[in-house]
């Protein structure tokens, strides 16, 4: 910040030129009370504000909000009331110069805010350039801007933004613009992707489809790469098999039909004479006799027997029995037991009718057809039979002469089967050739036809073009997880350490300056938590708590490497003498930086004077700045001779350390 | 199980089966069976064989409707059963008692069954016989009218021969 020009406002209508060098300087800018000390302040941090006009409705100035329309019209002038008013801040960022510029309506309470920067003007915030915007995001103000109020604010972990500071400092906080920016990111890249989804699943999906179109599209080409030769095959097929069939000539059916009904003659032949032949051995042989012609001797002979035996005719055992029964004899004469049982055991020599019977039925049978072994027919059965072994011999010749004739039969059935077998495989060639000739024409026709390589072609590249979606909003998908959860990591663990840091030094730097551990940091959160009882949470005395800040701006200051500077308004008005030296020495020790002090007169003792002297004694006094400014009032008109400006400046040390208005502290405060 | 039949083990019966095949006469099949072939074996050889001496097992022989399915032969059958059972018992064909009482023991005063057990333990004990003797022939199969030819008449024509050489009475 090189200066900064008030005109028309409550503050004075002076333009305050910093320091143009590089050379760091300490600035007191000094003002009565009631002359806009809080309000080019609050002018100050209003111009620094990152938010855009529209998204301001209350500004946080102490000690209430206020809404921004009443703020406004607050800053107008009471003792010369004007309209408009302007309030023009110009420095240098990055090597370029810039200016933020408010043109109020004091009436309307309203504000215009504009950047120039880098020779481009009236810039809105969102033109700006993204460092410079980034620069006033980091909430430069937050340390650039320091009061008693914001000081407490430290301790405050409702209003606190200790953390925040830290983060912002040491800009921790581009971790999570960077997470920020990488959701950004990876929402733009979605939406480019078509807002598909990178879910592992739809990318499987979409690798099947893929693959599938790979393979439809592969069968395609083969199919249309060996089509020709199929087809030429195919042909050749039907050429050999068309000869095949005419080497064939004509197959009869009118041979196999002679053959089948030679056969059945044959067999009916055969069966009939096997059927004669079984029943003249049959009648042959029904005799045993024929079998063995000496049976007809041995019966012969039983039959002679029998005869040679005289047995009764009939009954003549029956006879006997019932003779023993009577009681006397058929002479008259009685019968004796003895007699009876004589009678009986001879009745045992006789046969009964019963035998006799079946024994008259053989011989009858004998007598009837038996004939001795010399006689007997014995040669027919056996010339019979040497006829049936003739027989067999000529129907084993039936059967062979049967059996070749089913042989033939069957080749020329074979035949005729394989005959028909071409002529199937002929016309299944032709239907073949004809399907061949039609898949041709689809495989050559163009993508409108489902059956074709380029319907295939184009099904696979839209495969591919939707896998490659699909894997690039994966991967996106896969990579923000993993950068998201390394930046969160990285975020929370570094914003830990440099928190400890800070702590360490800034308990180093404030227990140096108050002689005790009264406002040790335990952590810092929200807010700067101190160590000890809820009661010493609270905080110190003003003056232990501006050194507390100024502690923690200074640590924050040595780590941090922006480069702004540090406006401090009244930073002794609450401490004591002995405190007012060491906030001195350290605001010296902070002189890395520029530092702008509002002061009023009464504040001058023991810490402006302490300064002055550390400039004295390390030969630096150059680099301390005195302003003095106050407005046209009674009070203050003795400084005014001859001129008719509403406002006064000087840059004079002397008149600086000498300027005291009596009225200051009865005058009215705007 | 018929009186009229006997028992021949699994191996006696593999063995007849495996010497005669062919299609045999079927319009008398009663005249035909196994075991008209065996009697006439089993009496041209004029001896019996009792069931230990045939390794009986099951029922395996045995002539459809006994004895009438024999009508024409039936007689001739009676009298050779009888007649070698006398020449088997050495009766003196002169001896009336003899005689009577041998005749009596085959056949019974019964009407109904005029047949003693006797008498069909006779007459499967010459089927028995035969059976064996058609295990004693060669085993080559032949067809059915082969078998007669060469097997079974020559056999039977042997055993009768060998018979006749003894018998205790001369047939005139």
């Amino acid at each position: 910040m090189n200066n900064w020009e008030s005109k028309g406002l409550a503050s004075p209508d002076t333009e305050i030129e910093l320091n143009a060098s590089d050379e760091r300087k300490i600035t007191f800018i000094q003002m009565p009370n009631g002359h806009g000390k809080t309000t080019t302040f609050n002018l100050l941090e209003f111009a620094f504000d990152p938010r855009s006009i529209d998204e301001i409705v209350h500004v946080q100035f102490d000690p209430e909000p206020t809404p921004l329309k009443a703020w406004i019209r607050g800053l107008q002038c009471k003792t010369t009331p004007k309209n408009e008013g302007e309030f023009v801040v110009r420095g240098t960022f990055d090597s370029q110069n810039f200016i933020i510029k408010l043109q109020f309506d004091l009436e309307l309470g309203t504000v215009i805010k504009s950047y120039t920067i880098g020779g481009q003007t009236d810039l809105p915030i969102t033109g700006l350039p993204s460092n410079f915007r980034q620069l006033l995001r980091s909430g430069v103000t937050d340390f650039m801007m320091l009061d008693g109020e914001r000081a407490k604010s430290f301790l405050d972990h409702k209003k606190g933004t200790a953390d925040e500071a830290v983060s912002t400092i040491h800009r921790t906080d581009i971790l999570v613009e960077l997470a920020l920016q990488l959701d950004s990111y990876k929402d733009e890249r979605m939406v480019e992707l078509g807002n598909i989804s990178g879910r592992s699943r739809e990318l499987g999906m979409a690798q099947k489809k893929f693959n599938e179109a790979t393979k439809l599209y592969d069968e395609r080409k083969g199919q249309q790469d060996s089509i020709d030769a199929v087809i030429s095959f195919l042909e050749q097929s039907l050429v050999d098999k068309t000869q095949e069939k005419d080497a064939f000539g004509s197959i009869s059916d009118a041979k196999t039909r002679e053959i089948e009904a030679q056969t059945n003659l044959m067999d009916q032949n055969n069966t009939s004479r096997i059927a004669e032949q079984t029943k003249q051995l049959d009648l042959m042989i029904s005799s045993v006799c024929s079998i063995s012609p000496k049976f007809g001797d041995e019966l012969i002979y039983l039959k002679s027997q029998l005869e040679r035996n005289k047995l009764p005719e009939s009954a003549g055992k029956e006879w006997f029995f019932e003779l023993a029964e009577l009681d006397e004899c058929v002479c008259g004469r009685p019968l004796e037991a003895t007699h009876k049982t004589n009678v009986r055991n001879l009745a045992s020599n006789y046969l009964s009718g019963n035998h006799q019977n079946i024994l008259n039925n053989v011989k009858n049978h004998i007598r009837e057809g038996v004939k001795p072994s010399d006689t007997t027919d014995r040669d027919a059965l056996v010339q019979y039979v040497s006829k049936g072994i003739d027989f067999y011999s000529t129907f084993d010749e039936a059967r062979t002469q049967r059996r070749n004739l089913i042989e033939e039969a069957a080749t020329i059935s074979g035949n005729k089967a394989q005959y028909e077998a071409i002529v199937l495989e002929i016309s299944e060639l032709e239907t073949k050739i004809e399907n061949a000739v039609g898949q041709k024409e689809n495989l050559s026709g163009g993508s409108g036809n489902p059956k074709s390589v380029e319907y295939a072609k184009t099904k696979l590249n839209e495969a591919k073009v939707n896998l490659s979606g699909y894997k690039d909003a994966y991967e996106l998908v896969e990579k923000h997880k993993i950068l998201n959860r390394l930046l969160g990591m990285l975020h929370r663990d570094v914003k830990e350490e440099i928190c400890q840091k800070v702590t360490d030094e800034t308990n180093e730097v404030c227990s140096g300056i108050l002689g005790s551990d009264d406002m040790e940091i335990e952590s810092i959160e929200s807010s700067l938590n101190l160590v000890g009882s809820e009661e010493k949470r609270v905080g110190g005395s003003v003056g232990q708590t501006m050194v507390l800040a100024y502690s923690f701006i200074q640590v924050l200051n040595r780590q941090s490497g922006i480069d702004i500077p540090l406006v401090i308004d009244s930073p002794c008005g609450p401490l004591d003498d002995e405190h007012r030296k060491e906030v001195a020495e350290l605001l010296w020790s902070l002189k890395s930086r520029n530092i702008i002090i509002f002061v009023i007169n009464t504040e001058r003792e023991d810490f402006v004077d302490r300064i002055i002297e550390l400039a004295d004694d390390e030969k630096r006094e150059q680099e301390v700045q005195y302003f003095t400014q106050f407005k046209r009032n009674d009070k203050t008109e003795n400084h005014f001779t001859g001129t008719t400006d509403n406002a006064f400046l000087s840059k004079d040390k002397t008149f600086f350390l000498d300027f005291t208005t009596t009225g200051e502290l009865e005058a009215t405060g705007e | 199980m018929s009186e009229m039949s006997f028992e021949i083990d699994e191996d006696g019966e593999r063995g007849i089966q495996a010497r005669i095949l062919g299609n045999r006469p079927r319009t008398q099949a009663a005249v035909f069976d196994d075991y008209f072939l065996m009697l006439n074996l089993g009496l041209a050889a004029g001896y019996q064989t009792s069931k230990d001496n045939c390794g009986e097992s099951r029922v395996f022989y045995q002539p459809n409707s006994p004895p009438g399915a024999y009508t024409k032969s039936w007689n001739s059958i009676i009298g050779l059963v009888i007649v070698n059972s006398l020449r088997e018992e050495a009766i003196d064909f002169e001896n009336k008692e003899e005689m009577n009482s041998e005749i009596q023991k085959l056949i019974g005063e019964d009407l109904e069954e005029p047949f003693t057990d006797d008498f069909w333990e006779a007459i499967n004990g010459y089927a028995r016989t035969g059976a064996k003797i058609i295990l004693d022939m060669d085993s080559d199969k032949m067809q059915w009218e082969e078998f007669l030819h060469f097997s079974y008449l020559a056999v039977i024509d042997e055993l009768q021969e060998e018979k006749h050489k003894n018998l205790p009475f001369k047939i005139e």
